[in-house]
């Protein structure tokens, strides 16, 4: 059964093997991605979401200095 | 180095100012063409001139909103963000400079050629040559600044919102080399080296990913910069944006294809288009409540801060657009919405709900503080929200219901048989209310948006442009005791896992059908599992190996290069390696020189905008215009010309159709013979003339891509397109009683459209078979 179905499926082009690759790949890095990313450390993640949150002074522009200019 | 040694560093925060300034001038000119266009389409004679017919402006609008209005939107908050986020100023003034005016020439230089007529006719990708050559030059000046600023940041970890700024840049530049390749047969005339179905994969590759990596995923970097800077809370959920992002550019470059459903493309490419797309549907809503959900504990603020009112508003519809787009590209849906003004509704959810709020949302929350001042009116900036959300559920709303009309009156049968509206133009008459409220609703949304220009210019004028500054401690980047190498990260356990997959997968395209299913079922559960267990045996202490690769700019930008290329090179690489085989077997002709410059006065005309050359292969498409359509049939097609809408009808086997007489008088006055049309009249066209002396230097250039056009008849391309021109003429005259000189851009069309679905059969002696013109001659 499973090799008529394999049969049906990949005879009728084998450029079929591409989408089946697509899905493979991205299946592989999506589960990757998300259980490392659920796995990771609660502070690192903070740090980096905090990151918009910073204030910022503002500096008229006919006094400013260029800083690493 | 001490940490209580720092530095002041004051942003370039100038050239986000002028790149504001730039997006709401030519916000409100590609507005204002787009409802001039909207008016053209309700009332015909709104086609005032040769220069300003329908034609010409819709891709002067789709141009001016996608590149001049969002494309500085982006640029200025890309700017603005990614200093503060990387703790650094622009490295080069200079550079910022060079990109800033270089970007407003190219606007400015498609402002004058589109009218003129000088287009590649690949939507979206309009802009000749040269113009092409400069816009790859000036992103690369942007590109080079970008990570040059990376290079030197003085924050570490890169916030979400910069990894989708390298998606962006490193994918739009493929994207533009890719779709832009060319071959100049003048100064300002090409043809793509991509033809019929291959262009059309490749076309649609690059103008579903522009959506993509233009109009949301910079916009989307932007969401998570200024959502929570002004909201004053951290992102809902940081986890969420990684997995967003991955998922996001992962599926992004895939989709494509939705846009050739039931068209020739291979059925395996149209699954691939359809199937990534539905996939789509669950990262772009990760990120939308990723958005949304950040606002959580700040709606109370929604009733009186109008910054709050269209980011939300923008989101929201970024999330509707995002479910109707996956919806759109389900083959049976598209069977009735592909052509209509239901994708022209959804198109425009996306870019006026979307990219518009986000824009206004920006801009009013940005200008005060580059400014040093408060928002001249606040209630002026409110009213805009709600003048601009009537106009876009006018403008939608119009859309759907003329689309999902137009479908159903295409596709309706009689019960004995044959069509129920046989006649394309009872559709478009159907239409006309639609048309007009969809006026109404774009100009609601123009005079929204020119309500804020002047809110944003009194603004400007009660303040005094200022730049921010922060102090950092003089970290630089320098090397850490743990920082990993590149030959460490080259060979650390996720890219031995990538390499794994991708030699079994290889292997498994080699093996037998049943042993190469095999494989990949048994490789992913594998992987599944060893995932699985290796992440609980890590446990939550340490940073991650994202944290790592997101501290390491250049092999982050490295892994996304890998993401965005797997699709394109999965689904355009058997495409161009099928093309040689294809155009050695076909049967088709290529054009005559004639038809040939009649093809290309098709395209300076933006003929492609109203009209498709595709019939799918339906019963009721088959009835209104015959035999579905074969990819051989545009194998000769540089660029493809299967369009993506129609306001007229499909065009693909229209020669034997009608006699050069009735093209004459359609083209003079296209209500004569068809009333009630909207086609605008094109009587320059019977006084333009060609010079038929450049005909052989297209033909040349055709044969370089490969149309086999022999070396004879590329040289007597000139006295070949005036023997046609000629016979066309006299026909004119015998029929019609009508003179016209043979060297018209008319005499040419009229030849290209007497061509269409009628290729020339060569004559042979009896008893042998008849062969292709271009296969006798060779």
């Amino acid at each position: 059964m499973l090799s008529m179905m394999a049969k049906g499926f990949f005879t009728e082009s084998p450029l079929i093997f591409y989408p089946v690759l697509a899905l493979v790949l991205f299946l592989v890095t999506f589960t990757f991605i998300t259980i490392r990313t659920l796995r990771s450390s609660n502070e690192s993640l903070q740090h980096v979401a905090g990151l918009p949150l910073i204030d910022e002074p503002i500096v008229h522009v006919h006094e400013k200095d260029h800083g690493h200019e | 180095m001490s940490e209580s040694q720092t530095t002041t560093i004051v942003y370039n925060d100038k050239i986000t100012r002028q790149f504001i300034l730039a997006s709401v001038v030519f916000g409100v000119v590609g507005m204002l063409i787009g409802v001039i266009a909207a008016l053209q389409l309700a009332f015909w004679p709104a086609n005032v001139s040769e220069y300003f017919s329908f034609g010409r402006l819709r891709p002067l609008h789709t141009n001016a909103v996608i590149f001049a209005f969002v494309g500085n939107m982006i640029f200025a908050g890309m700017y603005y963000s990614s200093q503060r986020l990387l703790k650094v100023r622009l490295p080069s003034d200079l550079l910022g400079a060079i990109h800033f005016w270089g970007w407003q020439l190219i606007i400015v230089s498609a402002v004058i050629t589109l009218p003129l007529g000088i287009t590649q006719g690949k939507e979206y990708a309009e802009l000749e040559w040269p113009i092409d050559i400069a816009i790859a030059g000036i992103w690369l000046v942007f590109a080079y600044n970008f990570f040059w600023m990376l290079k030197r940041r003085n924050e570490k970890q890169l916030y979400v919102a910069l990894w989708f700024y390298i998606a962006s840049i490193i994918t739009v530049t493929v994207l533009h080399v890719v779709n832009s390749m060319v071959i100049p047969v003048g100064l300002f005339k090409s043809y793509s080296v991509f033809g019929g179905v291959q262009d059309a994969l490749v076309q649609w590759w690059y103008g579903h990913n522009a959506v993509a990596f233009f109009l949301t995923t910079p916009v989307l970097g932007i969401m998570y910069y200024f959502i929570p800077k002004v909201s004053n809370r951290p992102v809902f959920s940081y986890r969420l944006s990684i997995i967003h992002f991955w998922a996001l550019v992962f599926l992004y470059i895939w989709a494509g294809p939705h846009h050739l459903l039931n068209t020739a493309l291979p059925d395996w490419a149209q699954t691939v288009g359809m199937i990534f797309s539905l996939m789509l549907w669950a990262p772009s809503w990760g990120g939308m409540l990723n958005g949304l959900l950040t606002l959580r504990g700040a709606w109370d603020q929604l009733r009186t801060d109008p910054v709050l009112k269209f980011f939300a508003a923008g989101v929201t519809f970024y999330g509707m657009a995002t479910f109707e787009g996956p919806l759109l590209s389900i083959k049976a849906v598209s069977s009735l919405a592909h052509y209509t003004d239901w994708i022209i509704g959804h198109v425009h959810a996306g870019a006026l709900g979307w990219n518009g709020f986000m824009a206004a949302g920006m801009f009013y929350w940005l200008v005060p503080r580059l400014y040093g001042t408060k928002l001249h009116n606040k209630a002026a900036a409110n009213w805009h929200f709600y003048i601009g959300t009537v106009g876009i559920l006018l403008y939608v709303v119009a859309m759907w219901v003329a689309g999902i009309t137009q479908g159903l009156m295409w596709r309706a049968e009689l019960p004995e048989g044959g069509l129920q509206y046989g006649n394309f133009l009872e559709t478009l008459i159907e239409l006309r209310l639609m048309y007009w409220m969809r006026l109404v609703g774009g100009t609601f949304y123009l005079l929204g948006f020119v309500l804020m220009a002047w809110n944003l210019f009194m603004t400007v004028k009660s303040g005094k442009a200022v730049d921010g500054s922060i102090e950092v401690a003089n970290i630089g980047l320098a090397p850490e005791k743990n920082r990993k190498t590149w030959r460490e990260l080259a060979v650390a356990q996720p890219m031995q896992v990538s390499a794994l997959v991708l030699i079994v997968t290889i292997v498994a395209g080699f093996a037998t059908s049943l042993a190469g299913g095999a494989m990949l079922v048994t490789l992913v559960a594998v992987l599944i599992l060893i995932v699985v267990f290796q992440s609980l045996k890590e446990g939550r202490i340490g940073p991650s190996w994202h944290s790592i690769i997101e501290g390491r700019a250049g092999f982050f930008t490295v892994l996304v290069v890998i993401a965005v290329l797997i699709g394109g090179v999965a689904e355009i690489v058997p495409t161009i390696i099928a093309s040689p085989s294809a155009l050695k077997s076909t049967t088709n002709v290529p054009y005559t020189a004639l038809e040939l410059e009649g093809r290309d006065i098709y395209i300076k005309e933006g003929c492609y905008n109203c009209h498709s050359q595709m019939i799918r292969p339906f019963t009721w498409e088959v009835a209104r215009y015959g035999a579905p359509s074969t990819p051989e049939e545009s194998v000769f097609d540089h660029p493809f010309q299967w369009g993506s809408k129609r306001t007229g009808p499909d065009l693909a086997r229209e020669g034997p159709l009608k006699s050069v007489a009735w093209h004459y008088e359609h083209m003079l006055d296209p209500r004569k013979s068809s009333p009630g049309s909207n086609m605008p009249p094109y009587p320059h066209m019977a006084t333009n003339t060609i010079d038929f002396g450049d005909t052989e230097g297209k033909l040349r250039g055709m044969r370089r891509i490969g149309v086999p056009y022999t070396i004879k008849e590329v040289q007597l391309a000139e006295s070949s397109a005036n023997a046609q021109a000629a016979l066309i003429v006299q026909e004119l005259k015998d029929t019609a009683n009508v003179t016209i000189a043979a060297n018209t851009e008319l005499v040419a069309l009229i030849a290209y459209l007497k061509r269409l679905g009628n290729p020339p059969i060569v004559e042979t002696p009896e008893g042998e078979e008849a062969v292709p013109a271009a296969e006798e001659t060779k």
